[in-house]
């Protein structure tokens, strides 16, 4: 046999399963995409809440401090494949099945929004208490000082911190795929796996690859641009 | 005007309680530049912050404008510091804001309108001497520069005290002349009363009218500069004033002082203002049998007056020295006879 030969029978098993392939990548985007806003619209404001709770800080509240770090913890303890296994109570109270990408968002949700939480946090500690203190002095309210001072200062760090969490979302819904909710994990794991198509697995692993690259350089980019 | 009454400020911390503050009283006229001098850890920090509320005072009252500050709420605070402006030792701008938002965010907070803001950062710009770094980023600029951005900041508001916490103290020798010379401009300008603090008697020396010396969380001394330096009650500010004032003789000297013979004392001369320029030692020499001879000199501008200060032995015998001394105190010449024996 020839080279092209051997090569051949891949590129037509390729262009074979192109539809699902399109669709998986769709599918995996539109998880990550969703979780993620969903996920920074909860994870962003409590992160800005454990920075200006804690002690000595803008909005003193030791107990939420003290209660929102221990859930956050916990959370973060469990392994994604668990987690999205003991919430699905929880899951069908919210979208009422925990199937499909609906089923899927949810864990994926629950799973992020701490991620994000914690990249906010570090994010915004990175601020120098002495500028606080400047506009604290010039009398700015809190809200005033979260939006012009923290986010505002750390704008670039966000971005990446959010480009980190859209790649981990990558990962954990491929896992969320497992269950239905489709997208190039589900796909790898089914042709690949097992079906033994190794081919259409190392296609899938290329995808992924190529979009955990182009995140992170989008990010990159975004996050230099916001910098100065 | 700011009064302080009776201000205590305790710090709890796990290894114990920390006593900043023991009882401070100061008063600080509308119009006035007030300096507030002393050591690392005297508690200088503590009381210009218990005056803004960024520290809470244990006990006592602050009063700032008639407004007693301990007891407002959050809100009406929050309206009272505004008029208060206060810049800091590391400047604390924002690193990714341009020089032209560092101080449009000021006025952001009061919200103004857009189209004012532009009018009124340019001319705060034009204020502290910046129009051509209004894009650059405070990475771009000297410590100088960044410090005049704070300033332009803090006037941002209208402010009618301006507090400085050690504003010149990262700064090289010229910087800190030029930063000076810019809050005594505002000072002159706008009306803006400043109260200052330092571990520096330079800044004191040149535009503070009233300083207070602070040791140990209590106001040890407090008059005007000029009464100071010329009649410093504590070791303390003896200690500050020699550090930019020499006036004491070196031990070379002192020895051969020691072994003369004749009939001497030495004397320390303060002139000021005026009685600087009067030839009254030719005076005293040319009236007396005495022989004045200069052993250390030196001429220092506080503020807007002169302060002159001499030792001199003067040998003769003890009528005409009595009457020397006598000579020169009818000139306004303060005059101490020091005992180096
Ligand atoms: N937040 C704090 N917690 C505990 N102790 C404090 C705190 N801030 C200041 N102190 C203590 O209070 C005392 C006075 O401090 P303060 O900062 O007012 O001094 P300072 O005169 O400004 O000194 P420096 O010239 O070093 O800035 C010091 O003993 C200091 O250790
Ligand atoms: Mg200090």
């Amino acid at each position: 046999m020839t080279e092209t030969n051997l090569l051949e029978p891949i590129w037509l098993r390729v262009l074979e399963i192109t539809p699902q392939l399109t669709k998986a990548t769709y599918e995996t985007l539109l998880m990550v995409l969703i979780a993620l806003s969903i996920a920074a619209v909860i994870g962003i404001p409590l992160g800005v809440l454990l920075v200006i709770t804690r002690p000595g800080h803008i909005w003193e509240q030791k107990w939420f401090y003290k209660i929102a770090n221990l859930i956050i913890n916990i959370i973060r303890a469990i392994p994604f494949i668990i987690l999205m296994f003991a919430i699905t109570p929880f899951t069908r109270l919210i979208v009422g099945t925990t199937i499909q990408l609906k089923g899927a968002i949810v864990p994926l949700v629950v799973f992020t929004a701490p991620f994000i939480a914690r990249v906010t946090e570090s994010a915004l500690l990175e601020v120098n208490k002495g500028i606080i203190e400047a506009f604290l002095a010039m009398g700015a309210s809190p809200w005033q000082i979260i939006s012009k001072v923290l986010l505002k200062e750390t704008r670039s760090t966000m971005v990446l911190g959010m480009t980190i969490s859209a790649i981990s979302l990558i990962g954990a819904s491929a896992m969320a795929g497992v269950v239905g909710g489709g997208g190039l994990g589900d796909l790898a794991i089914r042709y690949g796996y097992q079906r033994y198509e190794g081919d259409v697995m190392v296609v899938t692993l290329a995808v992924l690859i190529i979009m955990v690259m182009g995140m992170q350089n989008l990010g990159n980019s975004i996050a230099k641009k916001l910098k100065k | 005007m700011i009064e302080i009454t009776n201000l205590y400020k305790t710090y709890q911390s796990n290894e114990g309680n920390v006593e900043a503050l023991k009882g401070v009283n100061l008063k600080v006229e509308k119009g006035e530049i007030f300096g507030v001098i002393g050591f690392s850890g005297a508690g200088k920090s503590s009381l210009i912050r218990c005056v803004n509320m960024l520290e809470k005072p244990t006990e006592g009252s602050v009063r700032v404008n008639e407004l007693e500050m301990t007891k407002l709420t959050k809100h009406k605070l929050r309206e009272a510091r505004k008029k208060i402006g206060m810049i800091f030792q590391h400047f604390n701008l924002l690193e990714t804001c341009t020089v032209f938002e560092n101080i449009a965010v000021a006025l952001e907070l009061s919200h103004i309108p857009k189209a004012s803001i532009n009018e009124k950062v340019n001319n705060l710009l034009n204020i502290v001497g910046l129009e051509d770094k209004k894009n650059n980023f405070p990475s771009q600029l000297s410590g100088g520069q960044k410090q005049r951005v704070a300033i332009a900041r803090a006037l941002a508001n209208d402010i009618d005290i301006l507090l400085c916490d050690e504003a010149t103290s990262a700064l090289d020798p010229q910087t800190t002349e030029a930063i000076l010379e810019l809050l005594l401009d505002i000072n002159r300008k706008f009306k803006i009363t400043i109260l200052l603090i330092t571990h520096e008697m330079h800044v004191i020396k040149k535009i503070c009218d009233k300083v207070a010396v602070i040791e140990d969380g209590v106001i040890i001394e407090e008059d005007t500069v000029l009464n100071t330096f010329t009649k410093p009650k504590t070791q303390t500010t003896r200690n500050f004033i020699k550090s930019i004032m020499e006036d004491e003789l070196s031990e070379s000297v002192l020895k051969k002082l020691r072994t003369k013979k004749e009939n001497n004392k030495i004397l320390r001369l303060t002139f000021i203002g005026g009685s600087a320029s009067q030839p009254v030692l030719a005076i005293i020499a040319k009236e007396l049998p005495l022989w004045p001879n200069i052993l250390c000199g030196n001429i220092i501008q506080i503020k807007n007056q002169t302060l002159g200060r001499l030792i001199i032995e003067l040998t003769g015998d003890c009528q005409s020295i009595d009457e020397g001394i006598k000579i020169l105190k009818d000139h306004n010449v303060i005059t101490e006879v020091l005992n180096y024996d």
